[in-house]
């Protein structure tokens, strides 16, 4: 199904931009420490090569994977946890993205379509966990794939994560997938709440509520780190 | 700031702020399986529009049609035929509806799209309708028949929505399928229109109308087929 491109790839924490600016909309006051969303003139980028690989130019493929890739394997780590399983996802929401690419509407924002193509591929991994597994709980299966994945697999990203953030993804792993995606998607990954509501295919007012539900999680999290550590 | 002031989010960092722009692990591969570019799916959606109203003029052609047609009223005739049509066109452009960013209407615009395209239905023919005239022993035979020839007038149409709108819809796709049921649904109703002479408003409804909701649950099941 797959035939090879080369070598190309790079590291593109090195060549793009530190994400300084959002998306589509900022979410206001970024902490420090936060991630936002790429800039907007690489956005446009991107939306335009999806453009053209909905329209029938084969090539794009490579550069739509090369510039959208990243994006959509830091979603899939934000909702999994597991650097292994964010990469095969990201595999599996790209052959979803070339499947479904005559349905992509000229004009439309590329990043938020391929977030929802990603979530959908996620969602239908747990799904699949759970029935092997005969576990329907959905934090055991997200546990269960963190504790799967081999040590080395997590890298640099476990090693520089402070105590903080370990608390932060300790929680993130623990709380519902429909509050971990909502936070992520507004707070990461910069989306306003009309556009993660739109990826989620939820309300507005039950996605600013997943949120701020993850959120009081988080932040009742890090008060108890806090003291605890005095 | 209130409770759920959204500008809070930022006190959290993030964990996973060094794995931001990394590339994924190189899989050096190209998918090579065939899929349609935009403006084949955008034929591939025509022609199955197309089909599926042929394939009502086929049942009505070749099966049946209303026997009073020549005496019936014209008016009443296109009432019968476009209260359920406006149903059609509305739940079928909330499916197929873009949205801002690509990703559909939203999800409180598509339940109402849904409440309202099947409202259009159900107040057009109780204002326009003709008052009933079946015998009420009658009345569930001729329904349940109705009900029986609607359900296979409308499966055409929804085998071909939920073939051409396949792997279509990134987001909402139970809510957006379950709308191109309802417009199948729709479309029958109409057909039926013109094939049952039965024209009492409570066995439109109920004979004909029926098929938008049964539509609507079957489009909703097949949801997994129309996920990107």
């Amino acid at each position: 199904m797959w035939v090879a491109i080369g070598e190309s790839f790079v590291d593109l924490a090195a060549t793009t931009c530190p994400m300084a600016e959002p998306i589509h909309k900022a979410p206001p006051g970024a902490a420090a420490g936060a991630t936002a969303a790429p800039p907007v003139a690489a956005s446009r980028a991107l939306d335009g090569v999806m453009d053209r690989y909905a329209r029938g130019d084969d090539v794009a493929f490579d550069e739509l994977y090369r510039t959208g890739a990243p994006r959509v394997r830091t979603f899939l780590l934000r909702l999994c946890g597991d650097p292994a399983l964010a990469d095969d996802l990201t595999q599996e929401a790209f052959l979803r993205v070339h499947r479904a690419r005559g349905s992509f509407e000229a004009g439309a924002a590329a990043l938020p379509w391929f977030y929802a193509i990603a979530r959908n591929a996620f969602l239908d991994h747990k799904r699949r966990e759970a029935t092997r597994r005969g576990v329907a709980g959905e934090r055991s299966a997200v546990a269960g794939a963190h504790a799967e994945a081999p040590p080395d697999t997590r890298g640099d990203e476990a090693l520089v994560a402070s105590e903080t953030l370990d608390v932060v993804r300790a929680t993130l792993e623990q709380m519902t997938s429909l509050q971990r995606e909502a936070f992520v998607l507004i707070r990461f990954e910069g989306l306003s709440v009309s556009e993660a509501a739109q990826v989620l295919g939820a309300t507005e007012a039950a996605v600013k509520i997943r949120a701020f539900r993850a959120y009081e999680a988080l932040r009742a999290a890090l008060d108890r780190q806090n003291k605890e550590g005095g | 700031m209130d409770d759920l002031d959204l500008r809070r989010l930022a006190d959290i960092p993030d964990p996973f702020s060094g794995a931001a722009g990394k590339a994924p692990r190189p899989h050096g591969e190209r998918p090579t399986a065939p899929s349609p570019a935009r403006a084949r799916v955008r034929e591939l959606r025509v022609m199955a529009v197309a089909v599926a109203l042929l394939s009502q003029a086929v049942w009505l052609t070749l099966v049946e049609r209303r026997s009073d047609m020549a005496a019936s009223s014209p008016w009443a005739l296109l009432l019968g035929i476009g209260i359920p049509l406006v149903a059609a066109a509305l739940a079928l452009t909330a499916a197929a509806g873009p949205g801002s960013i690509g990703l559909g209407e939203p999800m409180s615009r598509l339940a109402a799209l849904v409440a309202l395209s099947v409202a259009v239905f159900v107040v057009g023919t109780t204002l326009f309708g003709a008052p009933q005239d079946s015998e009420a022993g009658l009345f569930w035979g001729h329904a349940l028949r109705c009900m029986a020839v609607t359900a296979v007038l409308a499966a055409a149409p929804l085998a071909l929505g939920v073939w051409s709108f396949r792997h279509a819809f990134a987001a909402a796709a139970t809510w957006r399928s379950a709308l191109l049921g309802v417009a199948s649904g729709a479309l029958a109703a109409a057909t039926m229109s013109l094939a049952c002479s039965n024209g009492g408003a409570l066995h439109v409804l109920v004979g004909h109308g029926a098929m938008m909701l049964a539509g609507g649950a079957v489009g909703a099941a097949l949801g997994r087929a129309t996920r990107a």
